[in-house]
Parts: C-alpha cells; sequence; structure tokens
C-alpha cells in the first residue's frame, strides 16, 4: 500500500506505549495493532484527531505517501 | 431469530421426510423402471403403448427426470447448510456465498432442463406441440434460481463492505 502508517515511529519518539495511546484515543489494542501494522483500509477523522491531540502531531507525521 | 429457527426447522423436516425417502426412492426407481418399464408410465403421463415404442427414449427420459430431481434435492441440502451458517451468526462466511451461487445456478439449470424435458417429452410421447407460456412451475424455478445467484452477488458486496467496516479504525 502506497500509505504508510508511521504510528510506530511518533510512540517511540513520544516514548508512549501502545496500550496508553489506545486508552487516550478511545479505541482498542487490536484496532491499533490493523493501523500500525498497515493493514487499515480507512481511518476516521474523529480517530486522527484523537490521535494527533495525543501525541502532539500532525496528521502528516503519522501519515505518509510512498509511491510504489 | 424466531423466523430464521422456524425455516430451519421446515427445511430439516423437509429433509428428513421427503428428501431422504425420496433419494432411496429415486434410487430404487433407477433400477426398477429397467426391468419394469410400465412403470415409466408415473413419469411421463402416457399410456402404455407409446413408451413399448420408444423404450430406449423413455428410459433416457427416465434417468433424466432422475438426475434432475437428485440435483433438486441436493440443492435443498446445500441451502439446509448454508442456514447453519445464519445460525452460528456467520452470514457473509464464504461458503454462504458459494452455496447461494451454486443453489442458483443448479435451480436454474433443473428449470430449463425440466422445461426442455416437458417440452421434448409431450413431442414424442403424446405427439402433441405444446408450449406452457403462462406461469409454470419450471419458470418459478427459474426465477428462484436466478434469485439465488444474485443473493449470492448481494452477499458479495455485503461481505466487502463489513471487511471495509472491520477495518475502517
Amino acid at each position: 500500500m502506497s500509505i504508510i502508517v508511521n504510528l510506530d515511529l511518533i510512540l517511540a519518539q513520544r516514548g508512549m506505549k501502545s496500550n496508553e495511546l489506545a486508552e487516550l484515543v478511545g479505541i482498542t489494542t487490536a484496532n491499533l495493532s490493523i493501523l500500525k501494522t498497515g493493514k487499515a483500509k480507512a481511518i476516521r477523522f474523529s480517530t486522527l484527531e484523537a490521535i494527533c491531540k495525543a501525541l502532539d502531531c500532525q496528521p502528516s507525521d503519522i501519515l505518509e505517501y510512498v509511491e510504489d | 431469530m424466531r423466523k430464521l429457527i422456524i425455516l430451519k426447522s421446515l427445511i430439516d423436516f423437509v429433509w428428513i421426510v421427503t428428501c431422504i425417502p425420496a433419494l432411496l426412492l429415486l434410487a430404487f426407481f433407477a433400477v426398477y423402471m429397467f426391468i419394469e418399464p410400465e412403470s415409466l408410465n408415473m413419469i411421463l403421463d402416457t399410456d402404455t403403448s407409446n413408451i413399448e415404442t420408444s423404450l430406449m427414449a423413455a428410459q433416457l427420459f427416465g434417468l433424466v427426470f432422475i438426475a434432475l430431481a437428485f440435483i433438486t434435492i441436493y440443492c435443498v441440502y446445500l441451502f439446509r447448510k448454508t442456514l447453519r451458517y445464519f445460525q452460528k451468526v456467520k452470514p457473509f462466511h464464504m461458503d454462504v456465498i458459494v452455496n447461494f451461487y451454486k443453489i442458483g445456478y443448479l435451480l436454474t439449470s433443473v428449470g430449463i432442463a425440466s422445461s426442455v424435458l416437458v417440452f421434448v417429452g409431450q413431442l414424442v410421447f403424446k405427439s402433441q406441440l405444446k408450449i406452457n407460456l403462462g406461469l409454470s412451475p419450471y419458470v418459478m424455478l427459474i426465477c428462484l434460481g436466478l434469485f439465488f445467484m444474485v443473493l449470492s452477488e448481494v452477499f458479495k458486496v455485503a461481505k466487502y463492505a463489513k471487511e471495509e467496516n472491520d477495518l475502517t479504525v
């Protein structure tokens, strides 16, 4: 897939664990794992907003477009 | 869910009371019609003299009729199997889609084959050129088969939508 999710990188930079983020955002760890592994087909604006708020970052920090 | 339980019970009842004995009777008849050709009167609805003149054709018709009956019973079996997935709350399982398509394809084929069989049967054994343009059970069978095929397509779309929904975070 040409959209890369850099959530692992941002989490490492912030020193935050996945379950902590899942709790802050209000999604399950299973869903967060789907997002991190790039299996997700779509992301809701509300989820993206909550992740950006929790990690104090921009959507572009999390999502990146790479040509196939 | 109560409707599903009623439907499953009805199909189970039909399966046990009608389909299983029918399987045995059809298997018996497949052999018996070669021993006693007069028994073909039951299927062909004609007098003995017509059967005697073209015995081979009559027996061939009997065999095709039995094959179509077996296929119809197989459709009931597949439908029964599919209902089990509904009971397990797995309506979008791949087997459901495949079974619906298979049932539709088989019922449509049985409907078309039966229409042709009846038409040719009347031509050969009764010397009648008869085309039934009204609402016949064969047309209904073709419609039912096509409906199952459409249902299979709808379930395929629904499965894709469900997968996409499940993978939306």
